[in-house]
This record gives C-alpha cells, sequence and structure tokens, in this order.
C-alpha cells in the first residue's frame, strides 16, 4: 500500500546508530526527511 | 549521501536513515563515511510495511522481500509533502527541491564556448607546426576521447603515486574529465589526500608503429565530486559512454570530475604540444 501526499507520516519509534529512541512525534516543529534503504553499503 | 547531508541541512530538512540493517552495522557504516545521518534500525521491517516500501524484489531469477528505496519528506506538522518510491541515490536532492517548491540552482558551467590556447612545444617540424590550429588539436582529442574508453589515473598520497585504469569520458568543450569510482578504492582515497590528478589517454595498439604514429594525451587537473546541479548532465554525458548505470547507482559508487588545467598532447616521436584554457 502506497502513501501520497498531504497525508499523516505513519507514527513510529526506532532506534538510532547510537541506541537513541527516536520517535516521529520528536521530529515535529522542523522538515524531515525519511529515506528507507536497503542493507547498508550494499548496491541494492 | 554525504553531500546530501549537507545540502538538506541547508534546506532546513532533518535526514533520517532507515533501513532493516542491526544497529551495530549502522554504526559501523556512520563511522565508515561520517555521513552525519540518523540512522533507524528497522529490523523487524515493521515501519516500512507502514510506509509500503516492503516489497517483493527480483535478483538474478530470485525472488526476495527487501526495500524498495524510497523517500518520504515530512511537513513540520507530521504531514507528507512528498512521496517518492523507488528513488535513485542521486535523485534524492532534486526530489526534495522540488517538493519544495524550490528551483535548482543555476549550473556553474552552461554550454558555453570554452577558448583553448596552444603552445607549440617542439618546433622542429615547423611545417606540420604551422598548419596545427586549435580547432585541428580540439578535433584529434574529442576524437581521441570518444574511441577510447579506459585510461590511466594517476594519483598520489604521501609521496607515493599511484596509477590505475579508469572509464572515463568528457565533456564536449573538453573542460572536463569524468569518472566513477567506489569510495573504497585507493584511488579514491588518494584523491581525498590530493585532488590534483593526472589522466593519461593514448591510442597504442602495442604494435612498433606506435611510437611513430601513436597519440597520448596527459590531462593534468582537480579532481572532485560533480555539484548536484551539474550532476544530471554529467551522468547522462557518462552514460551515453558507458553502458554502467547499475554501478554508477551503487549506493558507494562516486562519478568525479577532473577540471582540466592542461593537456599535453604528445604525437609521433617528438610532436608535443599544449592546450590550456584560455583566460
Amino acid at each position: 500500500m502506497s502513501l501520497i501526499p498531504g497525508k499523516k507520516a505513519p507514527a513510529f519509534g526506532l532506534r538510532d546508530q547510537n541506541g537513541e529512541m527516536v520517535k516521529l512525534s520528536m521530529l515535529k516543529g522542523k522538515k524531515a526527511l525519511l529515506y528507507f534503504f536497503p542493507k547498508a553499503d550494499t548496491s541494492g | 549521501m554525504r553531500d546530501a547531508a549537507s545540502e538538506l541541512a541547508e534546506l532546513g530538512i532533518t535526514p533520517i536513515g532507515i533501513s532493516p540493517d542491526k544497529r551495530e552495522k549502522q554504526k559501523k557504516f556512520d563511522d565508515k563515511y561520517e555521513l552525519g545521518f540518523r540512522f533507524l534500525s528497522d529490523e523487524a521491517h515493521a515501519v516500512a510495511e507502514a510506509y509500503g516500501v516492503w516489497a517483493e524484489k527480483t535478483l538474478a531469477g530470485k525472488t526476495y522481500m527487501g526495500i524498495v528505496r524510497s523517500a518520504f519528506l515530512v511537513n513540520e506538522k507530521g504531514a507528507l509533502i512528498d512521496v517518492k518510491y523507488n528513488i535513485s541515490p542521486d535523485q534524492t536532492i532534486p526530489f526534495v527541491r522540488k517538493a519544495l517548491g524550490e528551483s535548482e540552482p543555476p549550473a556553474k558551467s552552461a554550454p558555453q564556448k570554452v577558448e583553448w590556447r596552444l603552445d607549440l612545444k617542439s618546433a622542429d617540424d615547423e611545417e606540420k607546426a604551422s598548419t596545427r590550429t586549435v580547432n585541428q588539436a580540439t578535433d584529434e582529442l574529442n576524437d581521441l576521447f570518444k574511441r577510447q574508453r579506459y585510461c590511466v589515473l594517476a594519483t598520489e598520497r604521501d609521496g607515493a603515486p599511484y596509477g590505475n585504469l579508469v572509464a572515463f569520458a568528457s565533456t564536449p568543450d573538453l573542460t572536463e574529465l569524468m569518472f566513477v569510482t567506489s569510495r573504497d578504492t585507493r584511488k579514491y582515497g588518494n584523491i581525498q589526500a590530493n585532488r590534483q590528478v593526472a589522466l593519461v589517454i593514448d591510442n597504442r595498439s602495442n604494435e612498433a608503429s606506435d611510437l611513430l604514429t601513436g597519440l597520448a594525451v596527459t590531462a593534468l587537473g582537480i579532481a572532485e565530486q560533480i555539484p548536484e546541479s551539474k550532476r544530471e548532465h554529467m551522468r547522462s554525458l557518462y552514460l551515453a559512454k558507458h553502458d554502467l548505470k547499475p554501478f554508477l547507482d551503487a549506493e558507494d559508487t562516486v562519478l568525479i570530475q577532473m577540471l582540466v588545467q592542461k593537456y599535453i598532447v604528445v604525437s609521433g616521436l617528438d610532436s608535443v604540444i599544449e592546450l590550456t584554457p584560455a583566460e
């Protein structure tokens, strides 16, 4: 199922590379680019 | 992606990279490339599924589930400004600019006529020399650059020279040469240490006659990553010559341009001319 502009971005809570929890709600107040990519260090 | 981080910062955007890698893997990736990105580990790919980027992919005839490289620009209130599924790494910044209604910064070098100045280094063959014009010389170079696919790249680090073969391409006005490299190569490391590089492009056929009829061009110049505004243009020039799109699109691959400061053109045994961009 694809998302479309104008809709709310689905909420999430994930840990970053330093173990800190990052939630979408914490990013509010600033624009953010969510960039999904296949496994790091591969060409995929 | 490295350049992207600073460009995004300028646009006031927090970049967040999300992949199914373990945290430790992302940490290593981050340490290695110093991207300045925040990486989130989505091992269970639940977030990927919520965003619709977890999909069946095919590689070498096998199907598996994986991430479709995608970008989501989120506004200050958590709503999606724009969405792009199946994005290539170098489309990311143009996607963001377009979504924000920002125009691309003007290309630094719009196609304009570049003058070259010719210096004769061997005047012993005066008849030949007098008929040799700048235009003939640039035509000769363009012809050679079109025919040859590979050339030797010379780099240096800590006083140690290094040479290797690269697949190169040129701009029609000859002001830039370009080649691709992975970041984890010796040549890339050398270029980071010293941007002054040389390329040797020649037409040798490995016959004895090469000594008399061969043409060898040494290009001296500065290697650098291609500015975002020029990247599409340079990419298309490069891909028009080399069928290397998968390599060029790889995460770790960079297209490097060399701004040419001087061409030293040696034809036959002793005819040497130099071409420099005229002021």
